[in-house]
């Protein structure tokens, strides 16, 4: 292979022009082109180099050597110094000179839990709304998760339901008008690749009583 | 005037409590990107104190960050906390404690 | 004493989609973000080590484009494409590097750990496909590559290009062609 390869084709077209039309998603369409032998069986000659390049790439993680451990570990000790709090949830004392109160970050954490200790449920997102830095306010709570493929999005719902609200009430202050479970997602036996991200959506929410 | 109370006493009497797993210090290091992607990132060599203990002009002023075990209600927790913090401290201490993790 | 790790040490979450991942990770879940980062990780090495040309500044790139992405978490609108937002953000963490030190390619060409004696006909032609296409990448202009990579192994638009290379999609356009034209020439006896 030279260096100075020859890119005009015999058909009178250059590779420069045939790869511009690539670049251009073939828009607007050109005819010369589009029924021309040669310059199709280029074009896709130029398209294959696209996909090798993806295989290159592929090629690359087969081959790349794990990273260290401790390459892991200092990414998540320094992430680990970024706490993300969220807001102060107060928590009653009867003393005006005392501030108690929980962060918002800690009852994400604890709704997690709970929820993780429901078989065939992973907690995604746990969010509350309302005014939950003031005492009695009510507020709701809104939790994303995943089931297992399989279980009863209704079961389990109700399960996790009842099971924050339990937690909330033992450990927190908040006045929970409504704990509302959005099952989004599904986990196991079926791949990721094989769930559309437009999968049902199945929202069970609670009448704020 | 009674001696401000110790942080280092303050945070063994509070780990004495039921319920409660771990104190923090209230004010934690910030990791700047350049010396943390380095990797050179180095605890400093003074450590904070796990309880803040601070004179004001308005009296004592004392801040405690802890978490909670979920074995035991964590508000009942936070409440022991806070009262044997009051027992320490003269009359009319201001009292600030964060409950950061339930697990 | 309860362990740091609130979800525990191994990742159980395997078959747990990104987004749910992401969603954890969002509100502060640690555990979680270990999984996407070791999800992850292999692609945004790969990646940046081609376009860095050095394996060494591409675990270093990478490291930072974790800790930007903790941060930012909580700003990704659609959690299932936390791939493409990765790739993204690890494209200007490693152009950003590029800007800031001189040009010192080490070519990343890894050598196969089995002899082609050993391989499959169809494997060592493959492999010697894979290495022209790595040599005729590290032989075109560096903006060239950058654009190339950029938009067929990162996968970004060429709007998302012209803003980080700070020049016109046009521009883009432009330069990929002439990558693509090169590419495909320096590769004829492979095509």
């Amino acid at each position: 292979m030279t260096e100075n390869t020859p890119t005009r084709l015999d058909c009178g077209k250059t590779i420069e022009e045939l790869s511009a039309y690539l670049a251009a998603d073939r828009l607007p369409p050109n005819p010369d082109i589009d029924t021309c032998p040669e310059c199709l069986s280029a074009l896709d000659g130029l398209d294959h180099v696209a996909q090798l390049s993806r295989d290159l790439i592929a090629r690359d993680i087969g081959r790349q050597s794990d990273p260290p451990e401790s390459w892991i570990t200092t990414i998540m000790s320094n992430i680990a110094q970024e706490v993300r709090s969220g807001r102060s949830l107060p928590l009653r004392h009867d003393n005006p000179e005392v501030t108690l109160s929980i962060t918002e970050g800690a009852v994400r954490a604890l709704v997690r839990s709970v929820g993780d200790g429901i078989d065939g449920v992973v907690i995604g997102r746990c969010r509350i709304d309302g005014d939950a830095e003031t005492l009695d306010a009510p507020v709701q709570v809104t939790i994303t998760a995943s089931i297992l493929w399989g279980r009863s999005p209704q079961d389990l719902s109700e399960v996790l339901r009842g099971r924050v609200h339990d937690a909330l009430r033992q450990h927190t202050d908040l006045r929970v008008a409504a704990v509302n479970i959005v099952i989004d997602d599904l986990h196991h036996i079926i791949a990721e690749s094989q769930i559309t991200a437009e999968s049902p959506i199945i929202t069970e929410s609670e009448d704020p009583t | 005037m009674t001696i401000p109370p110790d942080s280092s006493a303050l945070a063994a009497q509070l780990l004495a409590i039921p319920g409660v797993a771990e104190i923090f210090p209230p004010s934690p290091p910030i990791v700047q990107l350049s010396t943390a992607a380095a990797g050179l990132l180095t605890r400093s060599p003074i450590r904070a104190d796990l309880v803040e203990v601070k004179q004001t002009s308005g009296g004592t002023r004392i801040t405690a960050k802890i978490a909670a075990t979920a074995d035991q209600p964590a508000r009942e927790t936070g409440r022991r906390v806070v009262d044997s913090l009051l027992a320490a401290a003269e009359p009319g201490a201001e009292v600030t404690v964060q409950i950061v993790r339930v697990s | 004493m309860a362990p740091t790790g609130e979800d525990g040490a191994d990742s159980p979450w395997e078959d747990v989609s990104d987004g749910t991942l992401v969603g954890r990770a969002a509100d502060g879940d640690v555990a979680a973000f270990e999984t996407l980062v070791r999800r992850h990780a292999p692609m945004m090495r790969a990646f940046a080590a081609r376009m860095l040309g050095s394996v060494s500044a591409a675990d270093d790139v990478v490291q930072d484009s974790f800790l930007i992405a903790w941060r930012q978490l909580p700003t990704l609108h659609d959690p299932a494409a936390v791939k493409a937002w990765l790739m993204k953000i690890t494209s200007r963490q490693a152009l950003s590097c590029l800007r800031g030190r001189p040009f010192d390619r080490a070519v990343p060409e890894r050598e196969c750990a089995v002899p082609p004696e050993l391989q499959p006909e169809s494997v060592v032609i493959r492999n010697a496909q894979l290495r022209a296409l790595a040599a005729a990448l590290e032989a075109v202009s560096e903006d060239q590559r950058q654009c190339w990579l950029l938009r067929e192994v990162a996968g970004l638009s060429y709007e998302q290009i012209a803003e980080e290379l700070r020049i016109r999609p046009s521009a883009v356009r432009g330069k990929l062609a002439r990558a693509r034209a090169s590419i495909y020439a320096r590769m004829e006896g492979w095509r």
